[in-house]
């Protein structure tokens, strides 16, 4: 599965749309919290019982989020053994500087800014395809 | 007046001769303790004694340390102290403020004399009060000590009276130089700390301001991915449900985004030229000039037919990203309002103007009515509709702020039908060679000085 992390619900369905539009039948899943995408990395909370709950083979990850930040569910994901290798994309709509710099540090493997454009959206969602989900070999898959 | 028993007196020509050298020394020198250790070595040898020394009054009042001194054992200049009481002869020569003589202090009843005079074999004491300066108490006092008893002469005392109230001028001089230097050192600490408090508070509001900024562009940014967004999806997959009229207002939704776009876009740089810091320094305008005419060019909705010349420049004292943006934007200007009637010709050239350099940005285009030269460098200022000319309105306003960020200015001059010259005017030299610089009537155009 590909896990979306997007407080937006705009972009959230336009990513998901986008996604259709590309044709990648991998499920996607939109959790839209900071605080719920922690829980899922550290296995705590709702997802403290779910032993057996599926890694993603890829995420999507906004760095502003409601509760808590994306570079804290990067540091989640990180500090987890199991999801230590797992690519993480940052999806935001910030080209700062400083924002990247802080990304790439908590351990990001990509950053990209969400394009205003529907087109390029396409473009890019394609890319990650391809790219992500065909190209790249990752630990465990 | 002497007495031969108690020894010599101090010969007029000799004291003439040791106040000569001590008055050279006390002029020249800016070193308090090299005064006052030649001021005892020489009063010891006009008086014929290998011990002197200068004891200084503390803020307290009434301590006395031995500040300089010549003939003393380790350990008692610059460390011994003597409390100036009423049965010290010290106490009592800065009460009377008059020279206070102590021939035999073996018979002297009235005072009682520290143990480090008696552990040197100190016999007799002269004690001269060196004065302070206008509304200042005394200095201290300088002591003339002998290791046989001594009659002190009249002609002594006066000499000591006059050497001592040189010394006391010396002092004062140095004194008052070293209270300019306190003073100004304090100030320049008051003012840096001034400074340093104004520049981090300066820094912190540009921080907030760029946060700011940033979440604005952030912020406005995500509803617009929406409406392009959906409108987009309307028309790929909803055609025919919208029908013509339909399918119209979703392009009017997403014509609408993308303008909405390129203010922020704009915006943000309009209040990056703003609030940057911007280091000036002298630079070439030519090749930054070279590369806005590729990008105008690149990004003109009809490029069909323009020309655009760029003549060598002198070089001006600007910020070579700032100095780009304006020029970027005056030549995209220049490109956009042209006459769609006929081929354009756009010439960028400088025009040295005393210790101040013009970028000139000329075309042959549309042209601009005198009655709004001002307004259109005012942000969000628009002569014409969105339909003829898409833009935001806020081109020029960063082209004004750009000069305003190098020091410099901008104008136009145009006429309708007639083209538009738009100027940047900057520094030709950096400020501090400007003082000094080139008479500002010999006027020269760039395309024959240059280089």
């Amino acid at each position: 599965m590909i896990l979306l992390i997007e407080d937006s619900t705009d972009d959230a369905e336009l990513t998901r749309y986008a996604f259709a539009k590309a044709g990648i039948t991998v499920p996607l899943v939109t959790l839209g919290d900071g605080a719920t995408a922690v829980a899922f990395f550290e296995g705590t909370g709702i997802y403290a019982d779910q032993a057996t709950r599926p890694c993603p083979a890829l995420v999507l990850l906004d760095l502003k989020l409601p509760r808590r930040s994306g570079y804290d569910v990067l540091r989640a994901a990180r500090a987890n053994a199991a999801t230590r290798h797992v690519p993480v994309v940052v999806l935001t709509s910030s080209s700062r500087e400083a924002d990247i710099r802080r990304a790439y540090e908590a351990g990001a493997n990509s950053y990209l800014v969400k394009p205003l454009e529907r087109e390029a959206l396409l473009g890019m969602v394609r890319s990650l395809d391809g790219f992500w989900l065909r190209f790249n070999r990752n630990v465990g898959a | 007046m002497s007495d031969p028993a108690f020894g010599s007196h101090v010969r007029p020509s000799k004291a003439q001769d040791i106040l000569a050298q001590f008055a050279e020394l006390a002029l020249r020198s800016e070193n308090l303790d090299e005064i006052l250790t030649e001021a005892c070595r020489l009063v010891g040898e006009a008086l014929g004694t290998d011990l002197a020394k200068v004891v200084e009054l503390q803020a307290d009042g009434h301590t006395l340390l031995v500040r300089a001194g010549v003939g003393w054992r380790p350990g008692i200049v610059g460390e011994v102290t003597i409390e100036a009481d009423e049965d010290t002869s010290e106490g009592h020569a800065l009460k009377t403020r008059r020279p206070m003589i102590s021939p035999d202090i073996g018979e002297e009843r009235r005072f009682s004399y520290p143990s480090f005079l008696t552990d040197h074999g100190v016999k007799a004491v002269a004690n001269v009060v060196i004065i302070g300066g206008r509304d200042r108490g005394p200095y201290g006092i300088l002591q003339i000590d002998s290791r046989t008893p001594r009659q002190f002469t009249e002609a002594d005392t006066a000499f000591l009276q006059g050497y001592a109230n040189l010394l006391a001028a010396a002092v004062d001089r140095l004194r008052a130089l070293d209270e300019v230097r306190q003073t100004a050192e304090r100030t320049r600490l008051v003012l840096e700390a001034r400074v340093a408090e104004r520049t981090s508070e300066l820094t912190r509001a540009n921080e907030l301001l760029e946060e700011f900024a940033s979440s604005i562009s952030h912020d406005l940014r995500a509803p617009l991915r929406g409406m392009e967004g959906f409108a987009r999806i309307l028309l790929d997959d909803f055609a025919p449900a919208l029908g013509t009229t339909g399918l119209h207002y979703a392009q009017r939704i997403v014509a609408a985004a993308k303008r909405m776009e390129n203010l922020i876009t704009d915006l943000l740089s309009y209040s990056r030229v703003q609030r940057t810091a911007v280091r000036l320094r002298m630079l070439d305008p030519t090749p930054l000039a070279h590369e806005a005419a590729e990008e105008a060019l690149a990004a003109a909705v009809d490029p069909e037919g323009v020309d655009i010349i760029v003549k060598p420049m002198p070089p001006v004292y600007a910020h070579p990203v700032v100095l780009g943006q304006a020029l970027n934007n005056l030549l995209s200007n220049a490109v956009k309002f042209r006459n769609p009637e006929r081929p354009s010709h756009v010439v960028v050239r400088g025009q040295r103007h005393g210790d101040r350099m013009r970028i000139w940005v000329e075309d042959d285009g549309i042209g601009i009515a005198s009655d709004d030269f001002e307004r259109i460098f005012v942000a969000f200022e628009r002569l014409h509709g969105e339909e003829a000319y898409p833009g935001t309105g806020i081109g020029l306003a960063i082209v004004q702020a750009a000069a305003l960020r190098m020091g410099g200015t901008c104008g136009v001059d145009s006429s309708v039908g007639h083209g538009a010259r738009f100027y940047l005017e900057l520094g030709a030299q950096p400020p501090e060679a400007a003082v000094s610089g080139a008479n500002p009537n010999d006027e020269q155009d760039g395309d024959d000085s240059a280089h």
